[in-house]
């Protein structure tokens, strides 16, 4: 919706918008918290409340929409969709992917034990509680800290079940500090770091879980294993951009974003193909994925004015970075360009230094630079060189 | 002398207050917020409540502004005992005072009527 919106408001005159679900908003209905929206609107929303005021400038752009529809396949100029009217063969001279992210599931996690019912992803009993009104259980081991954890470590506190701990294998947490506080310590929820989940119990049902804490490798600590009888666990061990459909495009993927290669525009390898949000790279924040669909609708709407792609230099991730978007600059830069990164690990006064060969272009100090805070950094136009390569890198003191 | 992290924007800084003097705040709204943390500390509530008639069988809801977390339940359970008919437009008050606070319980999202 944010890239719809902002072609409209660039002049671009037939957009269609394709939505698998019900409603419009993606997982953001789903989310009845607040903390969104802060950059954008300059006040604290509920995840409902952001897609809905969205929602409502779409009405009032009369920007086309198709709900209940699933996009079959894709080539450029052309998407597939189907829905119960059935399939629908849509021209488009440029195509935005935002199918956003999905969470990792537990299959990706080995934990060993039987494989009993009451084992959910955090994002799937959100769903329930939130949307379908179905409390999963009433006692509750959370694994990992990532915010979504959090969130519903507290979601599931005020429905009345009791928490009894979130586990988390990291010495550090995912999560914006603000939830640890507002969702684990408002309710002397414990967190446990370094900590992880040895064993599943129970048959048909879930009867409990054994903790064990980890060594510096990760790997179980014997004789620390805890059991705690519980009759859900939910899983918050992170997300993976989806990218089925790009794939199926053909796009170059960032084996460590784990979405789409692209240019500072969001253009993808493959001519007319964009994409923006979660599906490029996992956010932290809903209000800059909106600001990045911005570029993507900016990065279409050129893109229709003149289909035509200049030279694209490389830019690499470097020490300490595990990656940057975009993976490649389009030059000449027209514009100041946008750098989001994430850090490896946390890092005290991060230096944070773009060079061309062995030239430095830019240099960027920050407080610090934790692996689960996006980090950005404009780059002025002028500094951008015309050739070469670039890459970013990080120095700074271990925390 | 108390620690605790700022929720008030996802910076989450850690906020000191010493004898009503705050440090660590980047903003002033984190030192508004610290001061009144050690005084009356307050959240949003957000929870959902059911809907009749709608497109949707719970309404996602929020008070428009924060309650005394003591009076967190309260305020939850007076939420439970609500009930919406369809259509609800966003921003629509659904309760003028949740639970003797004063504070609006209004609604999140608009839901159509089917
Ligand atoms: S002090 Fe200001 S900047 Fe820091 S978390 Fe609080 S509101 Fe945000």
């Amino acid at each position: 919706m944010g890239a719809a919106l902002e072609a409209r408001r660039l002049g671009v005159g037939d957009i269609l918008v394709i939505e698998r679900d019900k409603f419009l908003g993606g997982i953001l209905q789903q989310c009845i918290h607040n903390g969104f929206g802060l950059h954008l609107f300059g006040e604290e929303l509920t995840g409902v409340e952001y897609a809905q005021r969205f929602i409502d400038a779409m009405q009032r752009e009369g920007i086309a929409v198709m709900t209940d529809t699933m996009v079959m396949e894709a080539e450029p100029g052309m998407v597939r969709a189907v829905n119960a009217d059935g399939v629908h063969e849509i021209q488009a001279r440029a195509i935005i992917l935002a199918m956003g992210c999905r969470e990792r599931t537990r299959g990706a996690i080995n934990i060993p034990g039987s494989r009993p019912a009451g084992v959910y992803t955090a994002g799937a009993a959100q769903r329930l509680i939130n949307i379908e009104g179905f409390l999963p259980g009433r006692r509750a081991v959370i694994l990992g800290s990532g915010d979504i954890g959090l969130i519903m470590a507290r979601r599931l506190t005020l429905e009345g079940a009791k928490v009894e701990a979130v586990a988390e294998i990291m010495p550090w947490s995912n999560g914006l500090a603000r939830n640890i506080a507002q969702c684990l310590d408002d309710f002397n929820i414990p967190l446990l770091l370094s900590h992880t989940v040895v064993e599943i119990h129970g048959h048909k049902r879930l009867e409990g879980v054994t903790l064990a804490r980890v060594d510096d490798n990760l790997q179980p600590i014997p004789g620390s294993e805890r059991y705690i009888p519980c009759d859900l666990l939910l899983l918050s061990v992170g997300l993976i951009p989806e990218n089925e459909l790009s794939r199926q495009l053909g796009v170059a993927m960032d084996p460590v974003s784990q979405g789409p290669v692209v240019d500072q525009y969001l253009h993808t390898s493959v001519d007319g193909v964009f994409a923006c949000g979660n599906v490029v790279h996992v956010h932290d924040l809903v209000d800059f994925v909106t600001l990045e669909s911005r570029r993507a609708a900016a990065g279409a709407a050129r893109w229709l004015a003149r289909p035509k792609r200049g030279r694209c230099i490389p830019l690499k991730a470097g020490d300490n970075v595990s990656y940057v978007v975009p993976q490649r600059i389009s030059v000449p830069a027209e514009e100041d360009v946008t750098l989001l990164l994430r850090v490896r690990r946390p890092l005290r006064k991060p230096e944070f230094i773009l060079r061309s060969g062995e030239e430095q272009v830019l240099r960027r100090v920050r407080p610090v630079a934790l692996p689960a805070e996006m980090v950005e950094i404009k780059v002025p136009a002028a500094a951008i060189p015309g050739a070469g390569e670039l890459e970013i890198l990080c120095r700074g003191e271990k925390r | 002398m108390k620690t605790m992290t700022c929720i008030v924007c996802p910076m989450g800084c850690r906020l000191t207050v010493d004898s009503g003097e705050v440090s660590g705040h980047r903003c002033n709204r984190g030192r508004d917020w610290a001061l009144a943390e050690v005084t009356n500390p307050v959240r949003v509530l957000t929870t959902t409540v059911a809907l009749e008639g709608g497109e949707l069988e719970l309404l996602p809801v929020r008070t428009l502004a924060p309650v005394p977390k003591a009076k967190l339940r309260d305020c939850l359970r007076h939420a439970n005992r609500l009930r919406v008919k369809a259509p609800v437009r966003m921003g629509q008050v659904i309760c003028p005072d949740l639970a003797g606070t004063g504070v609006q319980l209004t609604a999140a999202r608009s839901v159509a009527k089917i």
